[in-house]
């Protein structure tokens, strides 16, 4: 039952180790998501073990992101007086972001008349 | 040295802390009626500060005893494949509108952090460490130290903007009619990166798919291009 795990970690292991030789500057996690990607369009199909792995983790995300949310409340105290810039690069600048890459995106997939996704 | 202090040099403690917060969060969330703002990642973390506040732990003791779970999101990172594989079939026939999208989306966030940076009077240092909020932690402090920005403060804003997007997300694809999940999850992976990713999954597969998908290509494109476009303005 530790296959699918066993095979995550080996690619995020080799994932590293081409940032460390190669010296890229994408992380070796992304670079082990893309091999992973290579592997299975060459195997044609996901093991039912890296299924059971993939599904685990990928529900335990939001834990995961707990620890690096309690630094931002430790940041704010050492701002000073850059608080305000801060805050309004990651609100307003968000929200627009968010905003135009969902309308951009939208544009696009109608003007190729694509058919409409239903959940 | 007592035993309270050696129980709290390993990772123990703080790992205890970390998943009794969580679990707190996640019972607030349920009771909420899944209000995005009270999600168990944010409630979780406001009770670890309360802990460690009240256990009076130094906030840094803490985050080298979770160090573990940063290394799982590295895990889960590579794990993102197989969403992605799943529906590659759908992200084939819209292989163009993601290219484009994404090089005008992570563009657009590089763009506006610099102007409010700037409107704001932010110093050059506080700039350079805004500019890449929009992508998933690891390569942003990347970018960051190549850019000569502050990790701490990058890190900061990349939770931050992960915090606006995925808590202002569901009011905003509503006042504006915005019900492709492609879509949905896409607009939330470029700008909200791996937390927007687990935000989409809540949704649905194809939100999520959509999601890791602008996670991955805001990544690549902006670590390639984002040093590079620097140095022509400063």
């Amino acid at each position: 039952m530790f296959r699918g795990l066993l095979l995550l970690l080996s690619l995020q292991c080799l994932g590293e180790a081409i940032k460390v030789l190669t010296g890229v500057v994408i992380p070796g996690p992304v670079i082990g998501m893309l091999l992973m990607l290579a592997l299975l369009m060459v195997r044609g199909g996901v093991p039912e073990s890296l299924d059971t792995s993939t599904e685990w983790l990928l529900g335990r995300m939001p834990l995961l992101f707990t620890p690096p949310s309690v630094g931002l409340i430790f940041l704010v105290p050492s701002l000073g007086g850059e608080w305000g810039a801060v805050l309004a690069v990651a609100v307003p600048g968000t929200l627009l972001t968010l905003l135009f890459t969902a309308v951009l995106m939208q544009r696009l997939l109608a003007a190729r008349r694509q058919p409409e996704h239903d959940q | 040295m007592s035993a309270w202090q050696q129980l709290l040099d390993g990772p123990l403690v703080a790992l205890t802390i970390t998943v009794a917060c969580f679990e707190f969060g996640a019972i607030i969330y349920r009771r909420s009626g899944h209000r995005p703002w009270l999600h168990p990642t944010f409630c979780g973390a406001g009770a670890v500060a309360a802990v460690l506040w009240l256990l009076d732990i130094d906030y840094h003791d803490y985050n080298a005893g979770v160090e573990i779970l940063s290394l799982l999101l590295g895990t889960v990172t590579v794990a993102l494949a197989v969403p992605l594989y799943r529906q590659l079939a759908l992200i084939r026939q819209v292989a163009l509108p993601v290219l484009i999208a994404t090089l005008g989306g992570a563009t657009f966030a590089v763009l506006t952090a610099a102007g409010l940076a700037c409107l704001f009077g932010a110093s050059e240092q506080t700039l350079l460490s805004l500019l890449p909020k929009s992508i998933s932690t690891p390569i942003a402090i990347g970018v960051s130290q190549e850019l000569g920005g502050l990790v701490e403060l990058t890190t900061g804003t990349v939770m931050l903007t992960a915090v606006v997007g995925i808590s202002t997300a569901p009011l905003l694809y509503r006042w504006c009619g915005i019900r492709d999940p492609r879509v949905q999850g896409f607009a939330l992976g470029v700008a909200a990166h791996a937390m927007g990713t687990a935000r989409a999954f809540e949704a649905g597969p194809v939100a999520g798919a959509f999601a890791s998908l602008g996670l991955c290509l805001t990544g690549i494109v902006t670590a390639v291009l984002l040093p590079s476009l620097a140095g022509l303005f400063l």
